[in-house]
């Protein structure tokens, strides 16, 4: 009786317990919670869709109203433009295919792509031109990167550095601004943060690739 | 000799202001200085961090017979963090927006010193009604610390208090205040006014009892 007080399970019966207890909290507020957060996240997702396609043509000031598949969005030219949005899985990767509603021409496509970052998951969209050739944007779902540093990597500064760059090969980082400036698959790490902007590339590149191997395919 | 415990009405009262967690103990730094730009962030995670500690605290003192004393710190954290995980995803489902706002400071909350140090000085030595008091006291404390920089900050930075404006356009935004030297340089200055006013209190309290000796 002594022995078993004195062995790990006696000493460490009460954390294994709560551990047991807390877990299966965990597990019941997520299976209760999970389809909330993905609406979130979708309608998140929805809303992003024609700055990542559309660019520096979209007004800036511009609200986006979604009616059941159509995106309302006021481009610059003081015109509106409606998107309609298709929804499919390719490659294992949510991947919307935008076309242009007054003649269904595409007008490229957004995926959603997650991977490991410095501090925790980092989720991202991925715009990428009709031919998938060229990324037209990036935006950053969800991150819990340093404060300060790796944080950096949802704000547009960082984000712009990816619009234009080449979709048929991997985007890399440097460190050098020069190289960024010359080359449109080099991207211009953050200071101080260069696992963070490691990582968004590495997410970019993986996720690109999946859906031009499907697509070829 | 047995040490007398603080009551419960003792427990609540020195949580709000006698011993403050941000100004008279020092204690969660990171959220009073990095989201305090405007009141809802500051608001917003005031209520994680009550409910975190609330919660913390209850469980603390429900099993604090069975706590082992090398085993009682893995114990907290592993409490604290559940339910800062479940305050994450309440905020990710109800309050996407504010949730996104605060990033990276809704798990940090784990990592508050002020709750570990309240499951540690309070809930682990005294009954549940105690422990509810001390939880419910410093959450005040922490309100009135974060709410007093959210508020000069705000005012000074953007003109407006919980987004509503109260200074007329012609008054010139400080958006230094809004950013990190803001958040030190209010801090630094409250935390000033704070010490000077309490050092006060006691000299005079102590004149007031020499007079009586």
């Amino acid at each position: 009786m002594a022995n078993l007080r004195e062995s790990y399970l006696g000493q460490a019966w009460l954390v294994l317990v709560l551990a047991l207890v807390f877990g299966g909290t965990l597990a019941g507020v997520h299976v209760g919670l999970k389809d909330r957060i993905e609406a979130n996240l979708r309608a998140e997702t929805l809303s992003r869709i024609p700055e990542l396609i559309l660019g520096t043509k979209m007004d800036q000031e511009a609200q986006v109203v979604l009616f059941e598949d159509t995106l309302q969005v006021q481009t610059t030219g003081e015109s509106t433009v409606e998107l309609r949005v298709a929804e499919q899985e390719i490659a294992g990767h949510q991947v919307f295919e935008v076309t242009e509603k007054a003649n269904g021409a595409r007008l490229g496509w957004v995926a959603r792509g997650a991977g490991q970052g410095y501090a925790d998951q980092i989720e991202i969209l991925v715009g990428l031109d009709s031919e998938v050739e060229e990324i037209t944007g990036l935006y950053v779902l969800s991150q819990k990167e340093t404060p300060a540093l790796g944080d950096g990597i949802a704000k547009p500064l960082f984000r712009g550095r990816f619009v234009g760059a080449p979709a048929d090969r991997p985007v890399e980082v440097t460190k050098v601004e020069t190289v960024a400036a010359a080359e449109p698959s080099q991207i211009l790490a953050l200071t101080a943060a260069t696992i963070s902007s490691q990582s968004v590339c590495d997410i970019v590149n993986r996720t690109v690739a999946d859906i031009r191997s499907e697509m070829q395919q | 000799m047995a040490i007398q415990e603080p009551t419960a009405v003792e427990r609540f009262i020195n949580g709000i202001i006698p011993e403050n967690p941000v100004y008279r103990q020092l204690l969660g730094m990171c959220p009073t200085l990095a989201v305090t730009a405007a009141m809802k962030p500051a608001m917003t995670m005031v209520a994680a961090t009550a409910f975190v500690l609330i919660c913390a605290n209850l469980i603390t003192s429900l099993i604090r017979h069975l706590l082992k004393p090398h085993l009682r710190i893995v114990v907290f954290t592993l409490t604290i963090a559940t339910f800062v995980t479940v305050a994450d995803r309440f905020l990710a489902a109800f309050a996407y927006s504010m949730s996104k706002e605060l990033g990276p400071y809704v798990p940090l909350i784990i990592v508050n010193c002020m709750i570990i140090s309240r499951c540690e000085v309070c809930a682990s030595k005294q009954r549940v009604g105690v422990a509810l008091a001390d939880a419910v006291g410093v959450s005040l404390g922490f309100m009135l610390a974060l709410a007093s920089v959210a508020t000069v900050r705000e005012i000074l930075g953007l003109g407006s208090w919980f987004g509503l404006q109260v200074l007329p356009d012609g008054f010139p935004r400080w958006g230094l205040m809004v950013m990190p030297p803001g958040a030190f340089l209010t801090l630094g200055l409250l935390l000033a006014l704070v010490t000077w006013m309490a050092r006060r209190r006691a000299s005079r309290q102590a004149a007031a009892t020499g007079e009586v000796g």
